[in-house]
């Protein structure tokens, strides 16, 4: 089997405001079967703000982000090594400890993935997937639950009138902000996008944009994108990867402006990338 | 709470699984438990020609050689006709009507058998009896033409699929090429359909071996290969005839009993594993109709 | 110019081949709609049989053959649907996978009056139920277990992962992601595959004819135990009497009564196969 050679550690940093760490990822690995995607990642992802990943198709962007909730699990051949603090939830210990619970885990990190899936139910019982089984609630409380996350994404106005019809009647566009209202319903401290707009058009894209400027008022936001303008124009903070590895992490105004690594500085400026 | 219904749907779920696999262990041990008295007594007495309980002689080869019989000419005439038919259905009439054509195949391969046996008996053994001017309509051959009529549309479905999933581009490239028609079709279709082609024609193989009510009716019931041994115009016996008619009137725990088991058994390994290597190398992927 | 012939020759072949086929086909149903109709009418339909079948009515078969699939289904269907979210959700080891999938194709291989012998030997003698029409739906739901089991399976297998990932990532747990995503989805699929089994089940003679009927003089069992008559077993007797022209038109009744059944229950297997199509590909 996989054999861990390197007793790694991560460096230990300097930090501005070390209270501003939410997620915390040390010395994590993973491998599909014996294909190594994730090497000794070290990265630490900011609260309420967005935290943008970037790199080439294949470094293991959604590896990573899909390690946090660990959606993962189930997949054939997944082998992890390392920690993920959850820093408020998980008292120190990594998401991966056994006495975690998965689901209850999930209800705190959120997820959105890049195509927009709804279920074949009603607007409404998407937007209530989530929170159904968390405790009961009246119908009055139902519906007071799916205005207010449906208004949250700015959709209410739009399908109002048509709550209980099939939600696979709505757009792409609308359907995804559909996904990211059932997320919020559940209340969660984090939410993971995954290229949550590369499957929309410019005007969705620009609705999914402005709210996430919205969102990071209450929420941590972990977001994949490829496109490095639109990475320019919405994150705070920056992590670049390649090859499984994180090259530099750091804010935007760093990033984009003095990287310390030349890879970095190749990628954002012409998307090309030699790691 | 979540915790325990979780429990519920993973017992039921595992449970399910459970007592469908119990189910067809527990078919294999009841039927190779109950023959091995026949093993035991019998022996080798088992493959010989001569069957008369009464004498405690429980030869099945006849039965053997009847069942082989039987499927082999149903399937000389079937196949033929099946792939040609399919051929039809496929190349040649316009893909509009597939849907109905398809429909209709699968209609008529629900047909029960014991309404085939019904027809054997009104028709087609009359028939046999009159051309061939025999004293009985019911023989092999009788028994084989119901037969390839029953297993027709299967044939014809699955034949029509293997080749309605060679991809258009084949075609294109053997037209292409300057080819006629029937070479486009020789040539260029065939080979590729061709393990799709025979994994249709054993699966009929198996369903012709294993069908007992139609068959039953028929074939004549006598336990005796034929004089010349290619003569079908003669009254036979196949495995599956002969437990359906004797079956019943055998006592429990006999050893005629036990002798008719051990046919059942030889005759289900011959048709697992047909299915078996159906499923493990042609991957028709429909076999659940 | 030889090869335009033998182009022609193929094609004509090809053409009788299929007129042939299409001939023998269409004959088979004249004749069983044409000698069924004269034998049809109410009295026929709603009578018992008298004189062996010979004359009288099959309205205790008709009753028997759907209380046998109605079992039948209740018995199978929930067996099937438990197997193959087991397979497809919860069994995870590549070996056991191929392992259930040659043991459910097996099971389907197996011929039907093997299950009629099982059936006799397991039920009647060893756990000595006697000749039961319950026992004969435990068995008929065991013959359509792996055609349930396999649409059930393609259904649900076929349901995108992401669709299971965004319920988990909403913080569902396992049985309410079976109970709202998989369920939902595959039921269309499961459903089609169970009318597909019930059409094969209510025209089966062999694996019912020891165990779970009688031939005449049955009404009504009032218990799980007791046999029942039903149109398969019936058409059985009918015809092994066909030198009684009576008989006969009799069986020719039964014969259009169960292909009627059959044909319900595998013309809404196709309509709901056409449906879960047109459903997916929105
Ligand atoms: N389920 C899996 N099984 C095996 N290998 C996988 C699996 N999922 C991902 N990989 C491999 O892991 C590597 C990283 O994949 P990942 O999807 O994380 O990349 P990514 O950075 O998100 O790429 P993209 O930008 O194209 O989405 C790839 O080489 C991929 O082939
Ligand atoms: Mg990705």
């Amino acid at each position: 089997m996989i054999k861990i050679v390197n007793k790694f550690t991560c460096p230990e940093q300097e930090l501005e405001e070390p209270e501003n760490i939410l997620v915390e990822i040390k010395n994590f690995n993973v491998w599909f079967n014996d294909f190594h995607v994730l090497k000794d990642i070290c990265v630490r992802f900011r609260e309420k703000s967005i935290n943008c990943i970037i790199g080439p198709s294949g470094s293991g962007k959604s590896t990573l982000i899909r390690s946090v909730n660990r959606i993962n699990d189930d997949i054939d051949g997944f082998i992890h090594h390392g920690d993920v603090h959850f820093n408020g939830y998980t008292r120190g210990r990594s998401i991966y400890h056994k006495d975690i619970d998965v689901n209850n885990l999930r209800t705190k990190v959120g997820m959105v993935f890049q195509k927009p899936c709804v279920f074949p139910k009603s607007i409404y019982e998407n937007t209530l997937l989530g929170v159904k089984y968390l405790k009961k609630h009246s119908k009055q409380e139902k519906l007071q639950i799916v205005e207010e996350n449906l208004n949250a994404v700015s959709l209410w106005k739009e399908v109002s009138s048509r709550l209980h019809e099939k939600a696979t009647t709505l757009s792409i566009g609308q359907q995804q902000r559909l996904c990211i209202a059932r997320t919020l319903a559940v209340k969660p401290t984090v939410i993971l996008l995954d290229e949550p707009t590369s499957s929309l058009d410019p005007v969705s894209t620009y609705a999914i944009e402005k709210l996430m400027l919205q969102l990071k008022e209450q929420y941590t936001i972990i977001f994949i994108t490829h496109n490095i303008v639109q990475a320019k124009r919405i994150a705070d903070y920056l992590v670049f990867m390649c090859e499984g590895q994180v090259i530099e992490e750091g804010t935007k105004e760093k990033l984009f402006s003095n990287p310390d690594k030349q890879q970095t500085k190749d990628y954002l400026s012409n998307e090309y990338c030699e790691c | 709470m979540s915790a325990y219904t979780n429990k519920i749907v993973k017992g039921y779920v595992f449970g399910s699984t459970l007592i469908s696999a119990a189910v067809i262990i527990l078919i294999l041990t009841v039927l190779f438990v109950n023959s091995y008295d026949a093993v035991k007594e019998v022996g080798y007495g088992l493959f010989t020609l001569k069957w008369n309980p009464s004498d405690g002689k429980f030869g099945i080869l006849s039965m053997l050689y009847g069942s082989l019989a039987v499927t082999f000419l149903s399937l000389l005439i079937s196949v033929p006709l099946g792939v040609l038919t399919a051929i039809f259905t496929a190349e040649i009439l316009h893909p509009k009507y597939r849907v109905y054509v398809k429909s209709g195949l699968e209609l008529l391969a629900g047909i029960p058998s014991i309404i085939y046996g019904l027809i054997g008996v009104a028709f087609f053994s009359v028939w046999v009896g009159k051309l061939f001017d025999l004293q009985s309509g019911r023989t092999i051959f009788t028994a084989a033409l119901l037969l390839s009529i029953m297993i027709l549309p299967t044939i014809i479905t699955l034949c029509d699929d293997a080749f309605h999933n060679v991809p258009q581009r084949y075609r294109e490239a053997a037209k292409g090429a300057g080819l006629y028609k029937h070479e486009v079709i020789l040539r260029g279709i065939i080979p590729i359909a061709k393990t799709d082609i025979a994994g249709a024609v054993l699966l009929a193989l198996g369903r012709a071996l294993g069908e007992t009510m139609a068959v039953m009716l028929v074939i004549g019931s006598i336990d005796k290969i034929p004089q010349p041994f290619y003569n079908f115009l003669v009254p036979g016996q196949t495995i599956m005839s002969k437990l359906g008619r004797e079956i019943a009137e055998s006592a429990f725990g006999s050893l005629h009993f036990s002798a008719m088991i051990f046919m059942g058994v030889v005759l289900l390994v011959i048709v697992l594993g047909l299915t078996v290597i159906v499923q493990q190398h042609f991957k028709t992927g429909r076999l659940y109709e | 110019m030889n090869r335009k012939w033998s182009n022609g020759a193929f094609l004509i072949i090809c053409r009788l081949a299929a007129a042939i086929s299409i001939l023998t086909l269409v004959f088979l149903l004249s004749v069983i709609v044409f000698n069924g109709i004269r034998a049809i009418n109410p009295e026929f339909l709603l009578t018992r049989s008298r004189n062996f079948g010979a004359e009288g009515g099959i309205f205790y078969q008709i009753i028997g053959s759907i209380l046998l699939v109605f079992c039948t289904a209740l018995i199978g269907f929930p067996l099937a649907l438990g197997t193959a979210i087991f397979k497809s959700e919860y069994l995870k080891n590549r070996y056991l996978l191929k392992l259930s999938s040659i043991l459910i194709y097996g099971l389907n291989g197996i011929p039907s009056i093997i299950f009629g012998i099982f059936g006799l030997v397991f039920f009647v003698h060893y756990l000595n139920t006697g000749i039961s029409w319950f026992v004969g739906s435990i068995i008929l739901a065991i013959m359509i277990l792996p055609t349930i089991v396999l649409a059930s399976y393609q259904s649900i297998n076929s349901i995108p992962k992401i669709y299971r990932e965004s319920a988990q990532a909403l913080g569902l747990s396992k049985w309410h992601v079976v109970l709202q995503v998989i369920i939902p989805q595959g039921i269309g699929g499961a459903i089609t595959g169970l009318l597909i089994g019930l059409a094969r089940a209510i025209g089966e003679t062999a694996p019912i004819m020891f165990i779970a009927t009688a031939f005449s003089g049955v009404e009504v069992p009032s218990s799980l135990s007791g046999p029942v008559t039903a149109l398969p077993t019936h058409i059985l007797i009918l015809s092994q009497q066909a030198t009684n022209p009576l008989a006969l038109q009799n069986a020719w009744g039964s014969s259009l009564i169960l292909i009627t059944i059959v044909f319900i229950f595998s013309i809404s297997a196709l309509f709901s196969r056409v449906r879960l199509r047109l459903v997916s590909q929105r």
